[in-house]
């Protein structure tokens, strides 16, 4: 079955990396460039995996994070934050929040996939 | 030679154990036969209307409609000096591509398809020829046959700027 | 696997240059209102973006520099006294560093000395906040040598050969919370080595009807034959640190048992920013494309026009009908495709006011832009090659144009000078207006010049419009001293020539000691215009409808030639150049008696001029092809068109027309003539 990813972030640059190297593990992916477009997102399909940046407008990662984890169907969905090694406090407000696990900018193609491989069913 | 437009019917392997035929469009000027890259040949026409334009060499004729696109047109016969000829219904355009640009090359009539190998090219002859050498980039010799072969870029001396009524 | 991410340098770079020009605009309205929050989280963020793609992308030079950038704005961000004066300058600088640092992506080598003096004051100004405050969110620094270590990076013990390990897990209840399934934990465990079966704890699961389903209550056991360190059995659980107690012993080291530390939560950052628009970010090849291919569907479809036309169907029969909609529908699709290109000209009107300062500063005036009109839309490529000549234009205007404050205040102007940029449609061109309120143009100090340097005979009368014209003849200056900004006399001409590239036309309206304002008429549309059709032998030109005044025959009253100024039309007592096209583009056939034929006179801004035509041959919408696609421009032809029949026509550009034409008249013309 097809596995659909959820990028959120409000580099354009950012999102098509990170979905290119998804598309290369088998993932199809939808982009959000802020933590409200993406949340208009998890209305329409159920993903079985999100990864979402710390520091956005309208809506940041970690509110996004709040509002995915009160979505039914995504209450349990991994979801990988992208951060700075300097956002630990934000990490651990996301963790809480509900966040899986993290990526530590920069990352390159590789780790992603590792840590994808990590949380994802 | 140097090819400014790889096309999409270009052969994809370079085992370089197996000799690269490069294959050329084979034309005739006046009574020589010359010949381009066939990879650079778009296509071949009949001879089109031709609409001329202000402050032009000679040897551009003007230019014409190819399916909407408007196309510059070079008489070759003019080019290199071998004498007028009226254009007739066997008078035949062979349009090219020069990097971004297509052009029309108004030829007397279309030859063959000939394969050429690297190592059949020859230096062109310094006479016999009426061609400024400078517009060769060789030759070769098929049967009793010589073909020049045409050196595209030198063709076409468009400068940068713009030309004046 | 490896993974090719070359592909997104051209994103990352535009992408890039956005963020940039965001944080310096960021930084000149700060500048105003240093305490505004919503700007100082605009330009963190800006920063900060920036830095995390150009890492992942290995752009390691601007990574770096944007790292210190971030760590100074985060200073700033979470300090109350907002940006300070010395902080904006330098913060400036760091921009143009940036875009420096851009700009030279693909060099190899250290970075510039430049650059690293910039970065250094950044990282002086960040150790001297850090300084004076007592509590800060000052993040880590990464160390410059080595890239940034993730957080999870655990320094492995020694363990050599193989050896069992026994893996202990408890969740907390709630961990099921952040989504990872504890099964995986010991997937990845499996993969570490040999997993002998794996023990739940179930003694602390409530009855049934206690039981929440979303949460934990099972703990794990586990043992583990692996080669592996403790270090990566660790790092199994790198995300559930805090979410479990994990306890990994063996026979060699002492049991490890890890919490998560509690850190001070931050505040929250939860700006609010105005919500952007959706939009599709479309590469400029693929509009133009889509634009060329409407192009040839309008002439498809008037040639199918024509030919339904000329067939002798009544004029309502079904396949009439069906070409008028056809009609209808494509010139539609035309305007609409057409309108995907415009962007409004404050897109180029965007750097004034950084270069309005920077140059004020410099050049010891006080100045102040102005902006009007900046949602005027304009096809993004004309837009964008206004930049340059516009640019200069305000650089002259704040050079030569506005005087130095004392000066001003001594003729009752206020201090401060006026320099606007204003855009308006007109007519089915657009208007661009550069002006400022200095000191106006001296036309005798140019009169002067132009006769020193031959451009003007002496005692020759010229108006002052011709006087002022001069100003954009190449190697023109009247600047006393050559200043570094202006005044070496190689803008005019090029800001000129650029204009007359874009079809446009250039004019100044100056008034000693008021100020002066340049008038920049461009075309709407570079690809489609309402044209005339004018017929010379068997040739068909086009001229733009809008540049028609009018047309007649002329009597032998109204046609005259003139020794020494050639064949003049009189219309209304006025004398007008007549321009035989049949001569310029060396037609046979064409009608050459002025009395037989027609003359059609068409304006632009730089003058008038009537052509001689054979007939006229209607007005229709024709797509404009450029030339300049497979051949070059050429002076006085804006390009070309396919006629209903497939014939190609010229498309003229009356002031390219009308400047060759002066260009061949006796006044004017430099004393070297070529």
């Amino acid at each position: 079955m097809a596995k659909t990813a959820l990028v959120v972030d409000d580099s354009a640059t950012m999102r098509q990396m990170v979905a290119f190297t998804l598309h290369q593990a088998g993932f199809d992916t939808v982009e959000a460039a802020d933590g409200k477009l993406a949340i208009a997102e998890l209305a329409k399909m159920t993903f079985q995996l999100v990864i979402t940046d710390l520091n956005m407008p309208v809506l940041d990662g970690v509110e996004f994070i709040r509002a995915l984890r009160q979505h039914a169907a995504h209450k349990f969905t991994p979801v990988l934050m992208l951060t700075t090694e300097t956002q630990s406090a934000k990490r651990q407000e996301a963790k809480e929040a509900g966040a899986t696990g993290w990526l530590v900018k920069p990352f390159d193609p590789e780790k992603l996939l590792e840590v994808v491989a990590k949380v994802v069913r | 030679m140097t090819q400014l437009v790889t096309s999409q019917n270009s052969p994809a392997s370079h085992n370089a154990t197996v000799a690269v035929m490069d294959q050329f469009l084979a034309f005739r000027l006046a009574d020589e036969l010359f010949a381009i890259e066939i990879l650079r040949v778009q296509e071949i026409r009949g001879i089109t209307p031709i609409t001329p334009i202000p402050n032009a060499p000679q040897y551009i004729r003007g230019v014409m409609n190819l399916r909407g696109t408007i196309v510059p047109v070079i008489d070759l016969r003019m080019r290199f000096g071998l004498g007028e000829a009226e254009y007739n219904r066997f008078t035949v355009i062979i349009v090219v591509r020069l990097g971004s640009r297509i052009i029309g090359l108004v030829v007397d009539a279309v030859s063959d398809v000939v394969d050429v190998a690297p190592g059949d090219i020859e230096s062109p002859p310094d006479f016999g020829s009426r061609v400024d050498t400078s517009y060769l980039n060789g030759m070769v010799q098929r049967g009793d046959q010589i073909i020049l072969l045409l050196n595209l870029d030198q063709l076409v001396g468009l400068q940068a700027d713009v030309a004046s009524i | 696997m490896k993974i090719d991410l070359s592909a997104f340098k051209q994103s990352f770079l535009e992408e890039t240059n956005e963020r940039i020009a965001a944080l310096e605009q960021g930084l000149l309205l700060l500048e105003s209102v240093p305490t505004d929050s919503e700007q100082l989280n605009a330009i963190f963020r800006a920063a900060h973006s920036i830095k995390g793609a150009a890492g992942s992308l290995g752009f390691t030079q601007i990574a770096e520099f944007t790292h210190v950038l971030e760590t100074l704005l985060g200073q700033i961000r979470s300090g109350s006294v907002g940006i300070s004066g010395e902080h904006a300058s330098v913060l400036l600088l760091a921009v143009d560093a940036l875009r420096e640092l851009v700009r030279t992506v693909d060099s190899s080598g250290p970075m510039s000395a430049s650059a690293r003096a910039v970065m250094d004051r950044i990282e002086q100004a960040s150790t001297s906040l850090a300084a004076d405050k007592t509590q800060s969110a000052h993040p880590a620094r990464i160390d410059r040598e080595s890239p940034a270590q993730p957080a999870n990076a655990r320094q492995p013990l020694l363990q050599v050969g193989s050896r069992r390990v026994r893996v202990t897990v408890c969740p907390r209840s709630e961990f099921f919370v952040s989504g990872l399934d504890p099964q995986l934990l010991f997937r990845d465990l499996s993969r570490l080595g040999e997993l002998e079966g794996v023990v739940a704890d179930l003694s602390k699961v409530p009855e049934l009807a206690q039981i929440e389903p979303e949460k934990c209550y099972v703990a794990f056991t586990s043992v583990l034959q692996t080669s592996v360190t403790d270090g990566e059995i660790r790092d199994v659980f790198a995300f559930v640190e805090d979410t479990c107690v994990v306890q990994v012993t063996d026979d060699l080291s002492a049991p490890v048992e890890r919490r998560a530390a509690a850190a001070a939560p931050t505040a929250l950052d939860t700006t609010q920013t105005k919500g952007t628009a959706s939009t599709l970010r479309v590469a400029t090849e693929k509009v133009d494309a889509l634009i060329d291919l409407v192009g040839e569907i309008v002439i498809a479809q008037s040639m199918v026009k024509q030919l339904v036309q000329s067939s002798g169907l009544p004029a309502d029969s079904a396949l009439q009908n069906a070409v008028s909609a056809l009609e209808h529908n494509t010139q539609d699709l035309q305007a609409r495709v057409m309108a995907i290109r415009m962007v409004p000209i404050a897109t180029a009107f965007a750097r004034f006011p950084r270069l309005v300062r920077d140059l004020s500063a410099s050049l010891g005036k006080n100045a102040a832009i102005e902006f009007e009109g900046g949602e005027t839309e304009l096809d993004k490529g004309v837009v964008e090659r206004l930049s340059d000549p516009l640019t200069h234009l305000v650089r002259n205007s704040i050079d030569h144009g506005l005087e130095a404050a004392q000066e001003r205040v001594a003729q009752n102007k206020p201090e401060q000078g006026k320099i606007w940029l204003s855009a308006r449609h007109e007519a089915g061109g657009v208007i661009i207006e550069v002006g400022d309120d200095g000191h106006g143009l001296n036309a005798a100090k140019i009169r002067a010049k132009a006769e020193a340097q031959g451009l003007l005979r002496a005692g020759e009368s010229v108006t002052d419009d011709q006087i002022h014209a001069l100003i954009f003849e190449p190697g023109f200056s009247t600047a006393d001293v050559v200043s570094d900004v202006s005044g070496r006399g190689v803008g005019m001409d090029v800001v000129k020539r650029t204009i007359d590239s874009l079809s446009g036309s250039i004019s100044i309206v100056t008034q000693p000691g008021k100020g002066t304002t340049f008038r920049i008429k461009l075309p709407v549309t570079l690809a489609i215009l309402d044209g005339l059709t004018l017929g010379v032998g068997e040739q068909r030109f086009i001229v733009p409808l809008l540049s028609v005044a009018e047309s007649f025959r002329p009597t032998s009253k109204e046609y005259k030639r003139v020794v020494g100024q050639g064949e003049i039309v009189l219309v209304r007592g006025r004398a007008l150049p007549m321009i035989r096209l049949h001569e310029c583009y060396a037609i046979p056939d064409a009608e050459r008696d002025p009395m037989r034929a027609l003359v059609v006179i068409v304006e632009a801004d730089n003058g008038r001029v009537a052509l001689l035509v054979d007939s006229l041959l209607g007005q229709s919408q024709v797509v404009l092809k450029s030339l300049e696609a497979h051949y070059q421009r050429i002076e006085g032809i804006m390009g070309a068109t396919i006629l209903g029949d497939g014939r190609i026509s010229l498309i003229l550009d009356i002031p390219g027309m009308v400047r060759a034409n002066a260009r061949g008249a006796p006044n004017l013309k430099p004393a070297d003539a070529a």
